[in-house]
C-alpha cells in the first residue's frame, strides 16, 4: 500500500479543487441576468390587470429576432393593457418539437406564427376561426394581402370553411441568372417572355467544357431535385404533382406530368446541361452560380440572401426574372407562412391585436429588410426586401410579380409531408438516371393515392411542412 | 531483431522504464531516431484530415458573407474580417452571457459526472449485492431509448417538478448520476484494478468507502480526466435538452444560441463559424491541460508474492 | 476475504456481505433517485404512448398493440432497420479497431504528442452543422477531397452520399473520423496497465506482438468491451448528421431508424407509432447488448474475475 500514495495525494487535491469549482459554479448560477434579456420568453410575467398574450414565433434568423424584439418593445409601450410575450425558439427542425412539448403540457399558447403547416392544429380544433374577427374589424382587410396567401388560410379550396390565420410571409420560385456567363456566351438575358423551350436552348449554349475533359465545367441550368422546384415545371406543362383536394390526388402519372419529368431528366441525361446533385459542390447549386459555374437556376426569394453579399464581396453580377411559361402558362410554387390564434388563448381580442401587429405594415416592412422570407402584405415599395443601400439587381419587378402566378406547394398542404415522403424517394432513381419517369410514376401514384385515402379516412393531417430541403 | 525492437517500442515505449544502456547505445539511439521519424511521418499524415474541420471553420469565420459559398473553397479569404468575431459575440445576441450560463451547467454537471458516477461505477464494479446485475442492465438501458420519444414526457415531468426555465434542470440530473455512459466507463475501469489491493486495504483498517476513496480513485487518474473531458464537452455542446427545457433567453445556453445563426432557409456562416470557434476554445484548452493526467502513473498490479 | 468468520455469530446487518450490500445500495442511491425522478417516468410514459394513437394535440386513444402490428406491413420500417443494422455492423468493428490503433500511436513517448492527441480528438468535439457541411464538401464527387485522392491513384470515385449504393459506406467513413472519443478511452486504459507486467514479460523474453496479445489486450479488454457496447448503442441511434446531410435519401437509402422515428413523431404527428418504433429499437439494442454480455466472459478479462 505504498506505491499509489503519490498519485493519491495529487488526485484528492484535484477533487477538492473540482468540488470548489462546482461550488463556485453553483454560486454563479445564482447571479442575476443582464437586463436586456429579461422580459421576453418568460411566462407569467404579466400583472393581473394586463392581458397576457404568448406568441410562438417562427424564427428566421438572428437579424430578424433582433429587429422583431425591438418592434415588440415598441408594441408594449403603445399597448398598456396587453402584455405580449414574444418567444423565439431555435429555428429549423426542432421548432415543431418545442411547439408540441408546450402544447402537450398545456402551456400558455395564444398565437402561433407557423414555420410549418397549421393543418393538424386546425383539424384538431385548436385554432380560432378568424372570419368574424376580420369581418368586424374595419382596420383590417384581407385584400391587402397576396390572394394566394389568403387562399392558403382558408380551410377549404375556393375560400370555403374557416379562416385559420392571416398571411404573414411567403416564398415562391424564381429564375435567377449569372449575367457574366450570359455575356460571355453572347446569349440575351432571360425575360418574362421566355418559354421552357427558350430556357433549354439558352442552357445548351451556356453549357461548356472549358478544360476539355469531356465533362461540362460550366452548366446552363439547375432545377434542384426537390419537389419545391419541380412542381412548378409539372404545373406549367399542364400536369401536376399532388392535389389533395381531388379524389385521386396523385397527378404524376398524367401524360403532361410524365412529359415534364422526362423534360427534367433530359436536362441531365440527354442534353447534359444541368448538374446532378452529385455534380454540384456540396454547398448547393447557389454556390455554383456564385462561383460562375452555373448560368441559371430555380430558387426562392431568399436566394437574394446569398447572392447579394456575393455581389458586394466577389463582384457577382446576377439578375432575376419570372419562371418561363409552359403549355399551361406560367406557374410558380407558393409557400405561405400564416399567423393563427389558438383556442387556448384566454384573451382572443388582445391576441387579435397582436396578430394584426405581426401582419401589419410596420412589422411587414421590417421583414422586407431582415427576413429571407418575404412579407405577405402587398407592400408596393421599390425597396422591396432590400435595404436602402442594397438596391440590386436593378430590375426587381419579378419579386413583386411572382406571387401572382403562385400555386400552393403540395408538401405544405394537408397530408403533404407524408405524401411528399413517398414522392421524393420515388423519383430519386429518375434523377440518378437509373430509370425513366414513365416507369416509376404509376407505382408512386398507387402509393400516394393509397396513403392519401388512408389519411383522409382518419384525422391524418401531417404537421411538418417546413420547407427544409429548399436550402439546397 | 531490429524490426522486432521497433515493433515492441511502438506498443510499449511510453511506459518503458529507463534502462541502463550498454555497448549497443549508439545503435539503439539510431533505431530510436528512426522509430521517431517514422512515427512522426505517420502522425503528421494522419493529422491532416483530422485538422480539416478546424481549418474550414477558421477560414469561414474570417470570410465575408459573399465569399463563403465560392467553389472551389478559397481557404485564405481575399479579405480577412476579424469583425465577424465581435459581431458573433455581441452583435445580435449576447452570446457571452449564454457562455456564462453554459459554464454554470458544465461545472455543476462535472461534479456529478466525475464524483457521483465514479462512486456508482465503483459499486457496480466491486461491491456484491443482490440485484446488482439487473440494476446495471437498467443503467445501460437508459441509453438505449431514442431521446425523441421521451422529449415531450420529460418536458411535462419537469414542468411538474417546477424545474423548467432553470439551469438546475440541466444540472440536477447529472448530479444524480444521470450519465449512464460514465457509470459504465468507471465500472469497466475499476474492474481492471486488482481487487486484492482493496482487500489488503481493508485488512489495514480501511472502511468500505475508504477503499474507493483511497485506492480506486487515486489509481484512476487517466479515466477521471477522460470523464472530466467528456462531461465538459457534452454539457458544453448539449443542445436538445436546453432547447426543450428552457424558454427564457436569459437562461439560454451556448448551443441554443449558436442555432439562432441558422435560419430556416439561410445560415450566417461566417458568424456561426466565428461563434463556433470561440465555443471550441475552452474545450481545446481543457483537453490540452487535462493531458498531464494522461501520463503513466506509478501503477502497481497488486500485492506481489 | 474472510467471509467465513462472522457469518454464524453476527446478526445479518453486521455480516460483511450484508454490510457490503447495504453500502452498494448507498453508493448507487444517487442514481436510483435520479432514475426514479427524471428517467423512469418518461420511459414508462413512452411505453404507454406506444399503445395509443396520439398526435400530442388531442387526447390519446388506446389502441393496444396495433402500432406494433402495423410495423409488420410497413416496408419503410424494415428498410430502416436494415439500413441501420448494416451501418452498425460496418462502423462498430472499424471504429473499434481504428480507435485502438490510433490510441496505440498516441501512447508513444514523443515530443509534441499532446498536440497530436488534440488534433486527432478535434473532430469529435466539433459538432453539428460545421461538420455536416464539411462532409458534404468532402464527399462531393467532383470537387471533394476523397475522390480527389482516389483520382490521384487513378480510381474514379463513387458518388458517395448522392447515390443509394454508396450512402451507407459514406456514413461509415464519416463515423471513423469521430474515432477520437474512443481513442481517449483506450488511451486512458493503456495507461492503466501496470508497468511491471510489461517488465516481467520483457524479462521472460516475450516479443512485442506477444506482449500486446497476452498483456495489453487482456488488460484493456474491459474497455474494448465498453467501446463495443457504446458503439452499438450510438450507431443504432445515428441521427443528426443524417438529418442535416441526406434526410434519408437518396431513395430512402439512408433512412436510419431514428430518422424514421423522428419523421413519425414530429413530422407526421404519430407519436404513438414513433414510440412503438423506439421501443422496438430499444429491444434490438438490448438484445445485442445482452448477447455481447453473455459471451463477454470468453474474452473480457476482469481482475479478480470472481467479482
Amino acid at each position: 500500500m505504498n506505491a499509489p500514495s503519490k498519485t493519491a495525494k495529487l488526485s484528492r487535491r484535484d477533487f477538492l479543487q473540482l468540488t470548489a469549482i462546482g461550488t463556485v459554479g453553483a454560486v454563479i448560477a445564482a447571479c442575476a441576468p443582464p437586463a436586456s434579456l429579461s422580459g421576453s420568453g418568460e411566462a407569467s410575467a404579466g400583472t393581473a390587470a394586463k392581458k397576457s398574450v404568448f406568441v410562438f414565433e417562427c424564427c428566421w434568423n438572428a437579424e430578424h429576432i433582433k429587429a422583431g424584439k425591438e418592434l415588440y418593445t415598441k408594441f408594449r409601450s403603445e399597448h398598456a393593457t396587453i402584455d405580449v410575450i414574444d418567444f423565439w425558439p431555435a429555428a429549423g427542425e426542432d421548432w415543431t418539437a418545442k411547439l408540441l412539448a408546450k402544447v402537450a403540457a398545456g402551456d400558455q399558447m395564444d398565437i402561433i406564427w407557423w414555420c410549418a403547416s397549421h393543418h393538424k392544429f386546425a383539424e384538431e380544433g385548436r385554432l380560432v376561426d378568424l372570419k368574424d374577427l376580420v369581418a368586424s374589424d374595419t382596420s383590417f382587410k384581407l385584400e391587402d394581402y397576396q390572394s394566394v396567401g389568403v387562399d392558403f388560410c382558408y380551410d377549404q379550396p375556393k375560400r370555403g370553411g374557416a379562416l385559420w390565420g392571416v398571411p404573414t410571409n411567403y416564398a415562391t420560385v424564381l429564375l435567377w441568372y449569372n449575367k457574366k456567363m450570359f455575356d460571355a456566351a453572347g446569349v440575351p438575358y432571360p425575360d418574362t417572355k421566355w418559354t421552357y423551350t427558350d430556357l433549354l436552348d439558352a442552357a445548351k449554349q451556356l453549357t461548356k467544357d472549358t478544360n476539355g475533359d469531356g465533362k461540362p465545367d460550366e452548366w446552363g441550368i439547375s432545377i434542384p431535385n426537390d419537389s419545391w422546384y419541380y412542381q412548378p415545371v409539372l404545373d406549367a406543362f399542364g400536369g401536376g404533382a399532388v392535389n389533395i383536394d381531388e379524389d385521386q390526388p396523385c397527378k404524376l402519372n398524367q401524360p403532361q406530368s410524365v412529359e415534364a419529368l422526362q423534360w427534367l431528366q433530359d436536362l441531365y441525361l440527354k442534353h447534359k446541361v444541368a448538374p446532378t446533385s452529385a455534380d454540384m459542390a456540396g454547398l448547393g447549386s447557389q454556390a455554383m452560380l456564385i462561383s460562375n459555374k452555373l448560368a441559371m437556376g430555380f430558387w426562392p426569394e431568399w436566394a437574394q440572401f446569398d447572392f447579394l453579399p456575393a455581389h458586394k464581396d466577389t463582384g457577382l453580377e446576377y439578375g432575376v426574372t419570372l419562371l418561363p411559361t409552359g403549355s399551361a402558362g406560367r406557374v410558380t410554387n407558393y409557400w405561405a407562412g400564416i399567423t393563427s390564434i389558438t383556442t387556448m388563448a384566454k384573451n382572443p381580442e388582445a391576441a387579435w391585436e397582436v396578430t394584426k401587429f405581426i401582419a401589419g405594415d410596420e412589422y411587414q416592412r421590417m421583414m422586407t429588410v431582415t427576413l429571407p422570407e418575404s412579407p405577405a402584405a402587398l407592400i408596393k415599395t421599390t425597396d422591396f426586401r432590400f435595404k436602402e443601400y442594397d438596391k440590386y439587381p436593378e430590375d426587381r419587378s419579378a419579386l413583386i410579380e411572382s406571387p401572382k402566378y403562385g400555386r400552393q406547394y403540395f408538401v405544405v398542404a394537408r397530408y403533404g409531408k407524408e405524401l411528399g415522403d413517398i414522392v421524393t424517394p420515388g423519383l430519386d432513381p429518375v434523377w440518378e438516371g437509373k430509370t425513366a419517369p414513365a416507369a416509376v410514376v404509376d407505382d408512386i401514384c398507387a402509393k400516394v393515392d393509397a396513403k392519401a385515402a388512408e389519411l383522409k379516412a382518419k384525422k391524418g393531417s401531417s404537421g411538418m411542412g417546413i420547407c427544409r430541403p429548399c436550402t439546397a | 531483431m531490429s524490426e522486432k525492437n521497433l515493433e515492441l517500442n511502438l506498443l510499449t515505449s511510453a511506459r518503458r522504464a529507463p534502462q541502463p544502456r550498454s555497448a549497443f547505445l549508439s545503435r539503439k539511439t539510431l533505431l530510436e531516431i528512426l522509430r521517431q521519424l517514422i512515427l512522426y511521418i505517420i502522425l503528421i499524415a494522419g493529422a491532416l484530415p483530422f485538422l480539416f474541420p478546424l481549418i474550414f471553420m477558421l477560414s469561414t469565420s474570417l470570410k465575408s458573407k459573399g465569399e463563403v459559398l465560392l467553389v472551389p473553397i478559397r481557404w485564405i479569404p481575399s479579405q480577412i474580417i476579424w469583425g465577424n468575431y465581435y459581431e458573433a459575440m455581441f452583435g445580435y445576441l449576447p452570446l457571452y452571457w449564454f457562455m456564462l450560463n453554459t459554464l454554470k451547467v458544465v461545472l455543476g454537471s462535472l461534479v456529478g459526472d466525475v464524483l457521483v458516477c465514479a462512486l456508482v461505477g465503483y459499486a457496480f464494479a466491486r461491491l456484491r449485492a443482490p440485484g446488482r446485475d439487473i440494476l446495471f442492465i437498467i443503467v445501460l438501458s437508459t441509453m438505449m431509448l431514442p431521446g425523441q420519444v421521451v422529449l415531450v414526457p420529460t418536458y411535462i415531468l419537469f414542468r411538474y417538478l417546477h424545474l423548467l426555465n432553470s439551469l438546475w434542470s440541466l444540472i440536477l440530473p447529472n448530479l444524480l448520476a444521470g450519465g449512464a455512459f460514465f457509470i459504465f466507463l468507471f465500472r469497466q475501469f475499476f474492474q481492471t484494478i486488482n481487487p486484492e489491493l482493496g482487500d489488503a486495504a481493508k485488512i489495514d483498517g480501511c472502511g468500505l468507502f475508504g477503499v474507493f476513496w483511497r485506492i480506486y480513485l487515486p489509481l484512476s487518474t487517466p479515466v477521471l480526466a477522460t470523464v472530466a473531458i467528456f462531461s465538459f464537452f457534452w454539457n458544453w455542446n448539449n443542445f436538445l435538452w436546453p432547447l426543450i427545457l428552457i424558454d427564457a433567453q436569459d437562461k439560454f445556453v451556448l448551443a441554443v444560441g449558436l442555432k439562432l445563426f441558422q435560419g430556416a432557409h439561410t445560415t450566417e456562416f461566417p458568424l456561426l463559424m466565428a461563434a463556433s470557434v470561440i465555443a471550441l476554445l475552452p474545450c481545446l484548452l481543457l483537453f490540452f491541460s487535462a493531458q498531464k493526467y494522461f501520463i503513466q502513473g506509478v501503477v502497481v498490479s497488486g500485492v506481489k508474492g | 476475504m474472510n467471509r467465513a468468520n462472522g457469518q454464524t455469530s453476527l446478526g445479518w446487518w453486521r455480516r460483511p456481505a450484508s454490510r457490503e450490500a447495504a453500502f452498494f445500495y448507498l453508493c448507487v442511491s444517487p442514481w436510483i433517485v435520479g432514475f426514479i425522478l427524471f428517467t423512469a417516468g418518461p420511459m414508462l410514459a413512452s411505453i404507454l404512448i406506444s399503445l395509443t394513437s396520439w398526435d400530442f394535440i388531442s387526447s390519446p386513444t388506446y389502441v393496444g398493440l396495433s402500432n406494433y402490428q402495423a410495423m409488420l406491413n410497413d416496408e419503410l420500417f424494415f428498410k430502416s432497420l436494415k439500413v441501420t443494422t448494416t451501418y452498425t455492423l460496418l462502423s462498430v468493428p472499424l471504429g473499434l479497431a481504428g480507435g485502438l490503433l490510433i490510441a496505440l500511436l498516441m501512447n508513444q513517448n514523443l515530443k509534441g504528442i499532446t498536440i497530436f492527441r488534440t488534433i486527432y480528438y478535434l473532430p469529435s468535439v466539433i459538432a453539428g452543422v460545421a461538420v455536416a457541411l464539411l462532409w458534404q464538401w468532402i464527399f462531393n464527387p467532383n470537387y471533394g477531397m476523397i475522390n480527389g485522392i482516389l483520382g490521384l491513384v487513378g480510381i474514379d470515385g463513387p458518388k458517395w452520399i448522392y447515390t443509394e449504393d454508396w450512402v451507407i459506406p459514406a456514413f461509415v467513413i464519416m463515423s471513423l473520423w469521430g474515432v477520437g472519443a474512443s481513442m481517449i478511452i483506450y488511451l486512458a486504459a493503456l495507461q492503466s496497465v501496470p508497468t511491471e507486467l510489461y517488465e516481467a514479460a520483457a524479462l521472460d523474453g516475450a516479443g512485442a506482438a506477444r506482449r500486446f496479445q497476452s498483456i495489453t489486450l487482456p488488460m484493456i479488454s474491459p474497455v474494448i468491451f465498453f467501446n463495443l457496447i457504446i458503439g452499438i448503442i450510438n450507431s443504432f441511434q445515428i441521427f443528426t448528421s443524417v438529418y442535416i446531410m441526406t434526410q434519408g435519401g437518396p431513395n430512402n437509402g439512408s433512412l436510419f431508424f431514428v430518422l424514421y422515428i423522428y419523421r413519425h413523431a414530429f413530422q407526421y404527428f404519430n407519436i404513438g407509432y414513433a414510440s412503438a418504433l423506439a421501443w422496438v429499437l430499444f429491444i434490438v439494442i438490448m438484445l445485442f447488448t445482452l448477447f455481447i454480455f453473455r459471451f463477454s466472459k470468453a474474452w473480457v478479462y476482469y481482475e479478480g474475475a470472481a467479482r
